[in-house]
């Protein structure tokens, strides 16, 4: 598993959060449910965008999530190349106060999927300039390895690409990340249901990242609820420690003592 | 005489990709009073360079300068 899972609390770059769940917002249909669904979630992260702001739009969603007092992580969600992610990441540094970064550049708008080659280039930049970056990554151990290895807080590999709830695609490899890896690993993008957040848990996963699959759910407060007692379900089992997969049946009850039925002769006849 | 200099000519600026025009003297927190924008969790980039706030009141507007200006959304 990645560091200090063993320990109630996540850890990521020196600080500690409660909750195994970092909720993203695209996807909320309007501002008025968004305060229900933090509060159902109790995510440890809230994460936001960076877009242009007009009069008429700029006081209301930045409002809503300073009034509840939320941790928020800005993400350079939309951004295409090295050079917009990092200028994107710069303003939400000075929008924000903060220099914790979600780190997202997509190769393009079909796919939705990382470019791993400006991922790299700008992870190392930000890096460099001060940042704490979580970086969104393909679930490719190579480029998580890579991730950490330029000085990225997190790796945040997809289950599955954003949107499609289709849940982990490759158990395998998000399996060779987490064992690899030196920093907290956190599942993001793909996840459907919170049974996929679950199995991430089990994985060895620290967290996940849930944005569509709650935004977008018929009632996403309920389903905020549900993945806040997902994660705390996962982590549970992880824990426990769970019975290996077999090849052939293995019976849960003893033989011993079980009854024999034999027939005496003085049997009477019904 | 450099455009700049030209009393009476039209300056302009590019804010979030709109031609904004501009008297010389203009400040960055001029405009962005101006423009309605700046408030509290809005960030802005003057030529691809963030421009912390705290220089908004002594950074003049040039001509053909670019401004992004971005705060917090739903996303990601």
């Amino acid at each position: 598993m990645g560091k200090a899972t063993t320990d109630d609390d996540l850890t990521i770059a020196g600080k500690s959060f409660k909750s195994r769940l970092f909720l993203g917002t695209g996807g909320i249909s309007n501002l008025d449910i968004l305060e229900s669904v933090i509060k159902a979630a109790e995510p440890s992260f809230v994460t936001v965008a960076m877009r242009r702001v007009s009069p008429d739009q700029q006081d209301s969603f930045f409002q809503i999530i300073e009034r509840l007092n939320v941790s928020i992580l800005p993400n350079t969600a939309g951004c295409f190349t090295t050079s917009e992610a990092v200028l994107t990441a710069k303003m939400a540094r000075e929008a924000l106060s903060t220099d914790w970064i979600k780190l997202e550049v997509i190769a393009d708008e079909q796919s939705l999927l990382p470019d791993p080659f400006e991922l790299l280039k700008a992870a190392e930049e930000l890096v460099d300039d001060g940042f704490r970056v979580l970086a969104y990554a393909n679930d490719d151990p190579v480029l998580a390895s890579r991730l950490e290895g330029v000085g990225c807080s997190a790796v945040m590999p997809l289950g599955a690409p954003i949107g499609t709830g289709l849940g982990i695609l490759n158990p395998y490899n998000i399996q060779l990340i987490v064992a690899n890896s030196g920093v907290p690993v956190i599942l993001d993008a793909g996840l459907g249901t919170p049974s996929d957040a679950v199995q991430a848990l089990e994985l060895g996963c620290d967290a996940v990242l849930v944005a569509t699959a709650i935004t977008r759910a018929q009632n996403p407060v309920g389903m905020a609820e549900a993945f806040s007692l997902g994660v705390r379900s996962g982590l549970a089992a992880f824990r426990s420690g769970r019975v290996p997969k077999l090849n052939s049946a293995l019976a849960s009850s003893p033989m011993e003592g079980r009854l024999e039925i034999s027939h005496s002769p003085h049997q009477r006849n019904s | 005489m450099t455009k700049d200099t030209m009393k009476g000519s039209s300056l302009c600026v590019l804010v979030n990709g709109r031609s904004i025009p501009f008297t010389t003297g203009e400040t960055v927190a001029d405009l962005m009073s101006r423009l309605g924008l700046g408030a509290k969790g809005t960030a802005v980039a003057q030529n691809a360079e963030v421009l912390p706030r705290s220089l908004w009141h002594s950074s003049m507007l040039r001509g053909d300068d670019v401004f992004e200006v971005l705060a917090p959304q739903a996303g990601g």
